[in-house]
């Protein structure tokens, strides 16, 4: 049932696996640097919004799933 | 690092910030990482996000099953960091019957030293990729009252 994580597009979830992590990644480091250290929290929120959910959303799909 | 396992850890990462953007009751307020009592949390996810992308990058260019011992416990060590664990010894058993089992001393985000006993199914390799994932459930399971689970 697993699919493959590095290898791009995913036929199955039609995105790429991770993709969501380096953009959180990304998204936490553009914070930190714009903000020097000081984050408003509607900014932290809205990184959390502006990013798709899909790789949290396919596990939890997947476990519903599962026996 | 399968897709689900990937899934499990992101969402980790999810929940942290967004439990530290709720602690900040407002949106004039903010978090200093330097001083902040959530600096805590900060850096985990900073490093959790870190350990995530390292591993995609390599996963690349690795082979898709693990090949050997040592890089078995090394990926099972940095995967086991981002959920908050530390993994101080792993060790390979083998039981009555010829049942196989890996052992591993653990310290969880409070400290707390535990030993978890993981089976190894049958018909699996003892690093292959899936019994790495059915260490992932065994800890899960383990800890479905600790503050990892």
């Amino acid at each position: 049932m697993s699919c493959a994580v590095y290898n791009g597009w995913c036929p199955v979830h039609g995105f790429q696996h991770g993709a969501e992590a380096e953009e959180l990644r990304e998204g936490i480091e553009s914070l930190m640097e714009r903000f020097a250290g000081s984050v408003p929290n509607i900014e932290l929120q809205a990184l959390l919004d502006r990013v798709d959910a899909r790789d949290s959303v396919a596990r939890l799909d997947a476990m519903r799933k599962s026996p | 690092m399968s897709d689900v396992v990937l899934g499990m850890f992101i969402e980790k990462v999810r929940t942290a910030l967004d439990l530290l953007a709720q602690i900040m009751s407002s949106s004039d307020e903010r978090v200093s990482f330097a001083t902040a009592p959530n600096l805590k949390e900060l850096q985990w996810a900073s490093t959790a996000l870190q350990c995530i992308s390292h591993r995609l990058r390599e996963g690349r260019a690795a082979k898709p099953s693990v090949a050997n011992a040592a890089a078995f416990k090394t990926s099972l060590a940095q995967d086991l960091a981002i959920m908050g664990i530390r993994l101080q010894s792993i060790v390979f058993g083998r039981g009555t019957g010829g049942s196989r089992f890996w052992l591993l001393n653990i310290l969880d985000r409070d400290d707390c030293l535990r030993t978890v006993e993981v089976p190894i199914p049958s018909h699996l390799d003892s690093y292959d990729n899936d019994v790495g994932e059915a260490i992932y459930d065994a800890l899960r399971k383990h800890s479905k009252d600790s503050n990892y689970g």
